[in-house]
C-alpha cells in the first residue's frame, strides 16, 4: 500500500506537463497556419494589380481596333489567304511584319509605343512596376445555320510584382463582305 | 470510521496519498509559464487574422469601385461632371449602398463600415492622353502605328523611296501613324482601411462610345 501511495506523488506535474505539451502543439499549428497565410494577401494584391494591367492592355487593343478597323481587316484578309494556302511566301512574310507592327503598340516594353506611357502612369499611380501586353489578337468565325458570327479574340496579359495574369475576351464584330 | 475499515480503504483516501500543496503550486507555476505566452500569441494571431481580413476586404472594395468606374459614362468621367456616383457593393455583412462623391476628377466615398472597420475609398481620374486637335496639334495624343499592307488585297504599293536620301534625314519608314481624337484615362482607386498603407489600384480606360 505504501508503494502505491509513493507512486502517485508528482502526478499533477505530469498532467500539467502533458497539458503544456498539448498547448505548445496547438500554438505551433497556429504559427505555421498564420505563416502560410501571410504571403497570400500579397499574392492577392499583386493578382489584382496584374489583372488591372491586363485590363489596360485589353482596353488599348479594343480601342485600336475601333479606330483602325479597316487596317486590321487587311491583316485579317492576308491571314485568311495564308491559312487557305492561297498566299505566296511574300504574303506570308508580309503578314508576320504586319502583325508585329499591329501588336507593337500594345506591349508596355516597347518604349516608343503608347503602352509605355500607360505603364508609367499605372506605375506612378499604384506604386509598383507593371508590365502588360497582348499575346493574341485575331478574328475567329463561328458558323451557324445560314450565317457566320465573327468574334474579335484578344488575349492580354498583365504582371505586377512576381504575378502574371492573362485575360481573354471575345467580342462580337460584324465584318461586311 | 473505525481503524479496521480505514485500513481497507483504497490508497487515495489514505493519509499521504494524492497531491500535495507544493505539487499543486509547482503545477500552477508550470501552467502559468506555458499558458501566459500562449494567450499572448493567440491575441497576436487574432490581430494578424483580423488585419488580413481587412486587407482582403479593402482589396475587394477597390476592385468593385474600379469596376464601377469602368462602366460609368465615359464623357462624364472625362469632363469631370460627375457629382455622386452610387455604390452598391456586396459585402459579407450585406449590401452596402453608399456614394462616391466627385469633385472634379477626384472622388471620396462615404465611409463603408464592415464589422468594426471603416473603409474610405478614393478615386482619381487622370488623362493619360489628350485628344488630338486638328487645328492645334500637340504631342500628348495617343498615336497608333501600323504598316500599310502592300500585298494582294492590301491596298496600293508604297511609293518608291528616293534613290539617295539626304544626309541626316531619317530613313524612309513604312510605318504610318494615327493620332486619336479622344481623351484616354487612367483610373486610380485607393482604399484606406486604417492600416499602415493605402491600397492602390490603377487601370486604363479608353473611349468605347464610337
Amino acid at each position: 500500500m505504501k508503494f502505491i501511495t509513493n507512486n502517485r506523488r508528482g502526478i499533477a506535474i505530469a498532467v500539467v506537463l502533458m497539458f503544456c505539451t498539448a498547448i505548445l502543439g496547438l500554438v505551433t499549428v497556429l504559427v505555421f497556419n498564420t505563416r502560410s497565410h501571410r504571403g497570400s494577401h500579397t499574392y492577392q494584391y499583386d493578382t489584382s494589380r496584374a489583372l488591372m494591367a491586363a485590363t489596360a492592355a485589353m482596353q488599348l487593343a479594343i480601342y485600336k481596333y475601333r479606330v483602325l478597323p479597316s487596317d486590321y481587316y487587311k491583316i485579317h484578309t492576308i491571314e485568311e489567304a495564308v491559312r487557305k494556302s492561297s498566299a505566296d511566301a511574300v504574303a506570308t512574310a508580309e503578314l508576320a511584319a504586319l502583325k508585329t507592327a499591329w501588336m507593337a503598340d500594345f506591349q508596355s516594353d516597347n518604349k516608343d509605343g503608347p503602352a509605355a506611357k500607360i505603364k508609367l502612369q499605372l506605375d506612378n499611380s499604384a506604386g509598383i512596376s507593371h508590365s502588360f501586353g497582348v499575346e493574341e489578337f485575331s478574328i475567329v468565325s463561328k458558323k451557324g445555320s445560314g450565317y457566320d458570327k465573327d468574334y474579335l479574340k484578344i488575349r492580354a496579359w498583365g504582371s505586377a510584382g512576381a504575378t502574371r495574369k492573362v485575360l481573354e475576351e471575345l467580342i462580337e464584330v460584324r465584318i461586311s463582305k | 470510521m473505525s481503524r479496521a475499515i480505514r485500513a481497507k480503504c483504497p490508497a487515495p483516501f489514505k493519509k499521504g496519498a494524492g497531491v500535495s500543496l507544493v505539487e499543486i503550486l509547482m503545477a500552477l507555476f508550470i501552467l502559468a509559464i506555458a499558458v501566459l505566452p500562449a494567450i499572448g500569441s493567440f491575441s497576436t494571431f487574432y490581430g494578424v487574422a483580423t488585419r488580413q481580413m481587412e486587407q482582403e476586404m479593402a482589396l475587394k472594395l477597390g476592385e468593385a469601385v474600379v469596376n464601377v468606374l469602368m462602366t460609368t459614362t465615359y464623357s462624364e468621367l472625362v469632363k469631370g461632371t460627375l457629382t455622386n456616383l452610387p455604390l452598391n457593393i456586396q459585402t459579407p455583412s450585406g449590401t452596402f449602398a453608399g456614394t462616391l462623391n466627385f469633385s472634379g476628377s477626384s472622388a471620396t466615398s462615404t465611409p463603408i463600415i464592415i464589422g468594426k472597420t471603416s473603409y474610405i475609398v478614393g478615386a482619381q481620374i487622370t488623362k493619360v492622353f489628350v485628344a488630338q486637335d486638328t487645328y492645334n496639334p500637340h504631342n500628348n495624343a495617343l498615336e497608333f502605328s501600323w504598316l500599310p499592307p502592300k500585298g494582294p488585297g492590301g491596298g496600293p504599293p508604297p511609293p518608291v523611296p528616293p534613290p539617295v536620301p539626304p544626309v541626316g534625314a531619317p530613313p524612309p519608314s513604312m510605318i504610318a501613324t494615327y493620332s486619336c481624337h479622344d481623351d484616354l484615362l487612367c483610373i486610380q482607386v485607393s482604399v484606406d482601411y486604417g492600416g499602415p498603407a493605402l491600397f492602390k489600384l490603377a487601370t486604363f480606360r479608353a473611349d468605347m462610345t464610337r
